[in-house]
């Protein structure tokens, strides 16, 4: 297992900048997640460190070594992309085994047999390893990609949105084998998504990516609790975090509001449901006990609540909200620029 | 407006039964969502509803009258099918008025009513604009235009948010709801995702293999499922089942876990086998390791809480604990219930066993 150095990569098509001098050091043994919306640059990266893709400028290196000379196949980075890529012909156990097999690695056959049962277990596969790739579910067909990767021991592991194509209750299940499996066996894992739970439920660190430069690299709780600019506070939290007028505020809360401030931004759970009252009312618009989320509208402004709620409010009732300064928030300027309080 | 009611609705292909003897009051002005997971029999029910199938046996009426096997445009109802639908080559008023064109309307009622709509969802600005300048939300809110410029009766949404990536389908269903508030149309709408449907949903019926299995308000079906499938169909993480170690009685407040008493609401039924549901926001994590307890076995962190499972004596069970706490795989952790919200299965039937409280919810539901 390798750790991984990017230093001041550019990477541009033509005229377009994908990649910005982009800096950044992945520790060997950690889950690296790359978050960002489509055309960010995680793919690129990820091709960058696999060397599909050659940087127009900077280094890249693996355990402290230049790997600019080094072609894919001697990187000996396990690719799994969004969409399974299988030979239909061979059966599950074969696909498995493909990678083992190459010219390079030229595995034992007992060797092969005893990983791609262990994997298969791992992955709830076992029962399945003779069909062709084939006689499958889309959700198996990327079950036996990911194990193609995993059969592996390379230098680091690079998923693309490897669970996106998954259904909801399979994605939750691999989301918590796959962060196992890496744990176990101690691999470096950059994973690319744009899913904000894969980001906080599997990650070590979170680089948040944004138009080719990286705006946040911390832990999921750093960046979730510390986010640097109102880009990256918006990018984590389901509900998201609500960003509220500074002027619609005031008057409504102990938080103190500086001159400089343009918005405030509170998460959902850091409001409080108080029965509506004197001052002002938010007219309720839905209800979810099951996300335990509320949505109100005042004067334009919509806030999102999230607290456990024994009854369901009826929509169109009304309720006062509770913003106190002794929860968390972070206080941005007009731009979106992080403004540190004084308190 | 309107009342739709179904009774003894029966539909099967050859063999198979997709719909069994299903009866179903939806009120007027209701949003109603047809919830479970493929193959329930919630789409064929809204098909024969907007006449795309006719039943096998049984009736549907629309405001009291039959329509069981009136052709789908002598219903004077609306099918969705997808609310994404725009054509791309007219411009936003265009989109708005070719249905109304396609029905034959003058002109001027075709003015009208496109500018009632777009008031309604505040896009009067938009209206000579050309579809590709369009943002997101606003192309959402002129693809609903399309649908509601019909002024039909009810909505019948099949999956129509199917399609969306899970950021968008979570506007589309802000701007769902806030729509169903303005025009109180008696909406039907057929999803898989319980996400959806406790966002929109007045009422909820959950289907599993042709059979209706509870119809009740979002609440209901949340706190007091009828059925095991229905508990762990909806709620992600989905509501701890833990076997108890001895029968239940009516008329107990108190039942047995492992060696541990648990409170629970007063029994009006029975189980010589039972199972105790409680969901992950009703288990708390204590520091104390008598009693109830275990080792963390799994820690997920999702920002705005955490979900632990703990392996315990009694199984597996699954909390929420708020984000303050860092919780760490291997801690040995104390559990405490908050059981007013305590359910109890019949381990065999799979079927709830009524308490006071859920006697109460049924009541509420019958006269409110």
């Amino acid at each position: 297992m390798a750790s991984i150095s990017l230093q001041n990569i550019i990477k541009k098509f033509d005229k377009k900048t994908a990649i910005n001098s982009l800096s950044l050091d992945i520790k060997e043994g950690e889950f690296f997640v790359l978050l960002g919306p489509s055309g960010a640059g995680k793919t690129t990266t990820l091709r960058l460190i696999s060397g599909l893709e050659i940087p127009n400028q900077g280094h890249i290196l693996f355990n402290n070594k230049d790997v600019a000379a080094l072609a894919p196949a001697h990187r000996d980075c396990a690719f799994v992309f969004q969409q399974y890529s299988l030979y239909p012909h061979l059966t599950v156990y074969d696909n498995m085994a493909f990678p083992l097999r190459s010219p390079l690695l030229k595995t034992q056959e007992s060797e092969i047999k005893k990983r791609v049962h262990e994997i298969a277990e791992l992955l709830h596969m076992e029962s399945k390893l003779q069909r062709k790739a084939t006689a499958l579910s889309g959700g198996e067909m990327q079950r036996v990609a990911i194990g193609r990767a995993l059969v592996r021991r390379p230098q680091v592991y690079l998923m693309d949105e490897p669970l996106s194509s998954l259904d909801a209750k399979l994605r939750e299940e691999l989301r918590v084998e796959l962060r196992r499996i890496q744990k176990s066996t101690g691999s470096t894992v950059v994973y690319v998504t744009h899913d904000q739970v894969e980001a906080t439920t599997m990650a070590d660190r979170i680089g948040i990516l944004e138009d080719g430069h990286l705006e946040q690299v911390g832990t999921p709780q750093d960046i979730y609790s510390n986010p640097s600019s109102l880009n990256v506070a918006q990018r984590l939290g389901s509900p998201a975090i609500n960003v509220l007028p500074t002027d619609w505020l005031a008057g409504n809360t102990d938080i103190q509001l500086s001159t400089k401030a343009a918005f405030v931004a509170i998460r959902p759970e850091d409001i409080s449901i108080m029965p509506a009252s004197s001052g002002p009312v938010y007219k309720v618009i839905e209800c979810s006990l099951a996300k335990h989320l509320l949505v109100t509208e005042r004067a334009g402004v919509e806030v999102r609540v999230s607290q456990p709620m024994d009854h369901s409010i009826t929509p169109g009732s009304t309720v006062s909200l509770g913003f106190s300064g002794r929860g968390s928030y972070q206080l941005f300027s007009k731009t979106g620029e992080r403004l540190i309080s004084s308190n | 407006m309107a009342e739709i009611i179904i009774n003894q609705l029966h539909k099967s292909f050859a063999d198979f039964v997709a719909v069994r003897n299903s009866s179903l009051k939806l009120e007027d002005g209701k949003f109603v969502v047809l919830l479970g997971p493929s193959g329930c029999g919630k789409t064929t029910t809204l098909r024969m509803i907007a006449g795309l199938e006719y039943p096998t046996s049984g009736q549907i009426t629309l405001d009291g009258k039959d329509v069981t096997y009136l052709r789908p445009r002598e219903r004077d109802i609306a099918m969705v099918f997808q609310l994404f639908a725009l054509y791309p080559h007219m411009g936003v008023r265009e989109n708005l008025a070719f249905p109304l064109k396609n029905e034959g309307l003058p002109k001027a009622e075709i003015d009208r009513r496109i500018k009632e709509v777009a008031s309604i969802l505040r896009i009067e600005h938009l209206m000579n604009s050309r579809l590709s300048s369009l943002a997101g939300g606003d192309r959402q809110r002129l693809a609903l235009g399309r649908a509601i410029v019909r002024q039909p009766k009810a909505f019948l949404m099949d999956e129509p948010l199917g399609t969306l990536d899970a950021e968008f389908r979570e506007l589309m269903c802000i701007e769902l709801r806030k729509l169903h508030e303005r025009l109180k149309t008696t909406t039907v709408f057929v999803t898989h995702d319980q996400n959806e449907a406790m966002a929109l949903a007045d009422h909820i019926v959950v289907m599993n293999q042709g059979d209706i299995l509870q119809a009740d308000s979002p609440e209901g079906v949340y706190n007091f499922p009828s059925c095991v499938f229905v508990a762990q169909f909806i709620g992600r993480p989905p509501m701890n089942l833990l076997p108890l170690s001895q029968g239940v009685e009516s008329g107990v407040r108190e039942v047995k876990l492992g060696q541990y008493s648990v409170a629970v609401p007063l029994t009006v039924g029975e189980a010589k086998n039972a199972l105790l549901g409680i969901r992950p926001e009703h288990v708390m994590i204590t520091d104390q390791s008598q009693g109830l307890s275990g080792a963390i076995s799994q820690v997920e962190y999702f920002g705005s809480h955490w979900i632990v499972a703990v392996h315990t004596d009694c199984g597996l069970i699954r909390a929420m604990m708020p984000k303050a706490v860092r919780p760490n795989e291997g801690d040995v952790v104390g559990i405490q219930f908050k059981t007013e919200r305590a359910v109890l299965f019949d381990a065999v039937s799979e079927q709830l066993i009524p308490s006071e409280t859920t006697k109460a919810h049924q009541r509420s539901m019958r006269h409110g």
